[in-house]
């Protein structure tokens, strides 16, 4: 279901030798791509990394995990992902729990949801579009914290 | 080499350039080094030319192939051998129509037709089917290939060409049994001839043709084989998952047909196939817009409506305008300039034959007329749609147009007979899923009437418009409401709550002893985001994952979001205090809300609750008796703990329980002859394909699709599993999963969670749970009790749960069997 973003290959990356070499000129949709994924830099945030979940023992399911964890220095970010009719429901909580105040930001590539933590921790999106997403942190007086950009296939 | 050994040579290469590419191409290139470029050599030049061409085509190497057949033109007609010309020409047809051009294929047809055999005719006309089909013209497309197969005689190369190409044509076309008639003698003429490509070509278009069936399960077996059979074809691969995804577009799973085209539209860029491309992209663009990703969809279409305007297809190019400007619609505010271009978009889609889609997009067009106040515009358009005649945007039409000219009565009219020509079509299908997904495009009728039925402000009018809809997604055919006394003498002393949802507003309708109450409890998202926290929370408690707090605070907040407008404004009327008390709840799901764990919400500690798909099948449920001393069976599933020791116990609790072994052939025989059936396993929900999900048996897992064989299910089916209440509900009345597929084929109740449970606590749970059981206890009381005495959450009592079980001990329900009511 989701997979992290991958190496770059020898054809992407000859592709890319041409395109700097000015023998394809670039196309305009690459352009507005390039400048969209800029706009949703976040200076000076830290990234939080994906690290393994454990497998459930003693419950009754061998489903495959739908578990994300991704931790930073002092925070961690669960996310459970549910795909339906193409679109992507999200859930997570951020641990240890924020203080009041503390927003998570959903972002994909065209739009960004906002969302204000439960006293858990915990928070939700529904009906996202697949592809790429980043869970953003916001704490207030802290530098946010952002999951590295995972895909989420539909 | 003399002349005519040449010639010879050259031929044998164009014989073998079908079915042996490789040895072709090294046949005819050994002719092209040996032999002059001028003189009487140029025949067989001319003839080699065009067998590395069938062979690259065949390879995958459609600008290689074109490059052969010009050189192999321009040598024939050098030489004057208009014949050998034709005959390349005739090849080129194919290769020009993959390489995006079927107008310019159909012109260089009616060139070569003059020059060539009868046999040679034929040929061309399988090929001409091809260019016919990609310009949507199927009709043609089949007489074509009528035509050719009665001059064709033996050659099996070119008449399985003709049935694969006739089969799709008529598959398109609606022709089920034909279609596959053609594609089955195609599979055989080509496996007779060792054409191991043809063979995989026909079976290729299996998926497709059982798609457009309605045969989910069929296509995809049949998909997951021609993949593997298709595999060195990359080409060929990704045109059968494109066809294939434009069938799942059409049976309304457009995630699925995404994860298609997102393998197929590089292989296709890789193949340079222009025409396979366009297609590829246009279906991309819907299935983007359907999933509401507008801006992906732009792209897209804007891509597609190049590529097809390029390739003169100007049938299929209104079609990605019609994408580009519903895109536009979802990201801008509608505007007049907005307007005018779907005006002529809507002429350009009836001119091109697309007049389902014209239509569609007119009742759009009159709906942004409203948006932008200009009535007489949209009465206008709504008046032209309302004169078609049938189908569901007349119906639309006209009901809206009723609506705005006051006739509410008439309105209501108009969406009943346009939801009972949904149901009838709907109900030839016997696998639920297909159902509820053929029934989706009745939605924006069912979507009108409850808008005109919320506008009455009445409880008892909003109920009756969704249970007609429910009733035409549960399969009954006919948008027919319960009716309401009959609903009330069951209930008895139970309220029954109806959530209905319309755009993102949530509202309920509460049937109590003595009223039925409508109240509006706004966005639906926030329901719908509260219910993923909560079953976040919950699942995460269950699986002892670390730091997961307890879902209360979750839980209450969602019973303050679902009920609190029904209980507060109450206790505010004179007189009448909460109409829900301590009542037992019968509750109806919408959306999202099929997968709330309702005895969770702390109102529900010690009230039983029963979840239904609509008030109609609770109705029906309340009316099945039990069978005296019926059969109770029990199964212990693999690799859990404490299984065998819940088997035993049911056995204790029950006498008479017989144990049955856990392999897939025993359990479905037993459930066929139980009335009470109780299965210990692990068990899976499948959310993008609810009937996958499955619980896990010795042999295997037994699937909800497994159970749609069963004629008597159980009464009573307990699953104690992981997730097996778990739904997806395409349109509300059609839970689908395990639980859901059991109660659509007739059990009365199933008790089964919606949440991983633990094994252990799972077994303390239903110790109590069945002591009550043969105790007496109806099913959705005897889980509260159970539930609250051991603290485990997560199982909820599906259907008609009110009704006591005989078991057959002394003292238990074959006493007190009684009337529900």
């Amino acid at each position: 279901m989701t997979r992290h973003p991958p190496t770059i290959d020898d054809e992407s990356l000859i592709a890319a030798l041409r395109l700097a070499a000015g023998h394809d000129p670039v196309p305009a949709h690459v352009s507005d791509a390039a400048r969209a994924v800029f706009g949703l830099r976040l200076p000076g945030a830290a990234t939080a990394r994906p690290v393994a979940t454990p497998a459930p023992s003693g419950v009754r399911s061998s489903e495959e995990t739908r578990l994300l964890r991704f931790a930073a220095a002092e925070l961690t970010v669960e996310l459970e992902v549910t795909s339906l009719d193409g679109l992507v429901d999200l859930a997570g909580q951020v641990s240890p729990c924020p203080e009041a105040g503390t927003l998570v930001e959903i972002r994909t590539l065209h739009l960004t949801q906002s969302r204000e933590l439960s006293p858990t921790g915990q928070f939700a999106v529904t009906g996202l579009p697949p592809g790429w997403f980043s869970v953003v942190c916001h704490r207030p007086e802290h530098a946010p914290v952002a999951t590295s950009w995972t895909r989420i296939r539909p | 080499m003399a002349p005519d050994d040449a010639i010879a040579a050259a031929e044998h290469a164009m014989d073998l350039s079908g079915s042996d590419p490789a040895r072709a191409r090294a046949l005819a290139r050994g002719v092209l080094d040996s032999v002059p470029s001028t003189g009487p050599h140029r025949e067989a030049a001319a003839v080699a030319h065009r067998a590395l061409a069938v062979a690259a085509r065949e390879l995958g190497d459609l600008p290689l192939a074109e490059e052969h057949l010009h050189r192999a033109v321009s040598v024939a007609v050098s030489a004057n051998l208009p014949h050998r010309a034709a005959q390349a020409r005739l090849s080129l047809v194919h290769v020009r129509t993959e390489l995006g051009h079927p107008e310019q294929a159909l012109a260089l047809a009616a060139d070569a037709e003059p020059h060539l055999t009868p046999v040679e005719v034929a040929k061309l006309d399988v090929h001409r089917a091809v260019a016919l089909g990609r310009l949507g013209r199927h009709r043609e497309a089949a007489e074509h290939c009528d035509r050719a197969v009665d001059l064709l005689g033996e050659d099996a190369r070119f008449l399985a060409g003709a049935m694969l190409n006739r089969g799709l044509a008529r598959a398109f076309l609606g022709e089920f049994e034909a279609a596959e008639t053609d594609l089955t003698r195609c599979a055989e003429l080509a496996r007779a001839a060792g054409l191991d490509h043809v063979l995989t070509l026909a079976e290729g278009n299996l998926p497709f043709l059982a798609a457009r069936r309605g045969d989910l399960l069929t296509a995809f077996t049949a998909y997951r084989r021609a993949e593997s059979s298709l595999f060195g074809y990359p080409e060929r691969l990704a045109t059968m998952r494109c066809d294939l995804a434009e069938a799942l577009i059409a049976a309304h799973l457009p995630g699925e047909a995404r994860v298609l085209l997102d393998l197929a539209v590089p292989e296709l860029i890789a193949a340079g196939a222009e025409v396979a491309l366009s297609e590829a992209r246009l279906l991309r663009a819907r299935v983007e817009l359907r999933t509401g990703d507008p801006r992906r969809a732009r792209e897209s279409a804007a891509l597609a409506a190049a590529g097809l305007a390029a390739q003169g297809r100007t049938t299929l190019t209104p079609l990605a305008v019609e994408i580009l400007l519903r895109a536009r619609l979802m990201l801008e505010p509608p505007s007049g300039e907005l307007l005018a271009e779907m005006l002529a978009c809507v002429d350009a889609l009836a001119a091109a034959g697309h007049s389902n889609a014209s239509a569609a997009l007119r009742f759009t067009s009159a709906e942004v007329s409203l948006q932008l106040g200009d009535l007489a515009a949209a009465d206008d358009q709504l008046g032209r749609l309302a004169c078609r005649g049938r189908g569901v945007v007349t119906r639309q039409a006209t009901a809206l147009r009723r609506a705005l000219a006051g006739d509410r009565r008439g309105a209501f009219a108009a969406v009943r007979s346009g939801l009972a020509e949904v149901g009838a079509a709907a109900k030839a299908f016997e696998n639920p899923m297909v159902r509820a997904h053929a029934v989706r495009e009745g939605e924006p009728l069912a979507e009108l009437g409850l808008a005109l039925a919320l506008e009455t402000g009445r409880g008892r009018t909003l109920l009756a418009w969704t249970e007609r809809w429910r009733a035409v997604v549960g399969g009954t055919g006919q948008p027919v409401a319960p009716d309401l006394d009959e609903l009330r003498a069951a209930l008895g002393d139970r309220v029954l709550v109806e959530f209905v949802r319309h755009g993102d507003e949530l509202v309920a309708v509460a049937v109590t002893p003595d009223r039925v109450v409508l109240r509006r409890l706004g966005p639906f998202t926030a329901v719908a985001e509260a219910t993923v926290r909560l079953r976040y929370g919950l699942r995460r408690t269950h699986l002892l994952d670390g730091r997961a707090s307890e879902p209360a605070g979750e839980a209450a907040e969602l019973e303050r979001l679902l009920f609190g407008p029904l209980r507060e404004r109450r206790s505010r009327s004179a007189g009448r205090g909460d109409p829900l008390g301590d009542r037992p709840l019968v509750i109806v799901p919408t959306g999202t809300l099929h997968t709330l764990p309702w005895p969770l919400l702390p109102m529900n500690a010690d009230r039983p609750v029963t979840v239904a798909a609509s008030a109609a099948t609770w109705l029906a449920g309340s009316r099945t008796r039990a069978v005296p001393n019926g059969r109770i069976v029990a199964v212990a599933g693999p690799e859990l703990r404490y299984a065998e020791a819940e088997a035993r116990m049911v056995g204790v609790c029950h006498p008479g329980t017989e144990r049955v072994v856990a392999r897939r052939a025993e359990v479905t025989e037993a459930l066929d002859r139980a009335e009470i059936a109780h299965l210990a396993t692990h068990g899976v929900f499948s959310p993008r394909s609810p009937l996958l999900s499955s619980i896990h048996l010795d042999d295997g897992p037994l699937m909800a699709y497994d159970l749609l064989r069963l004629r008597t299910p159980p009464r009573l089916v307990v699953l104690s599993a992981c997730d097996a209440g778990m739904a997806h509900a395409p349109a509300d009345g059609a839970p689908l999963g395990l639980a859901g597929t059991f109660l659509s084929l007739g059990s009365q109740c199933v008790v089964a969670s919606l949440v991983p449970v633990r094994d252990e606590e799972t077994l303390a749970l239903m110790t109590v749970f069945h002591g009550l059981l043969a105790a007496g206890h109806p099913p959705a009381q005897a889980l509260t009790m159970a539930s609250a005495k051991t603290r485990t959450a997560g199982f909820v009592c599906f259907g008609y749960g009110g009704q006591p079980m005989a078991t057959g001990r002394e003292g238990s329900a074959t006493q007190l069997d009684q009337d529900p009511t």
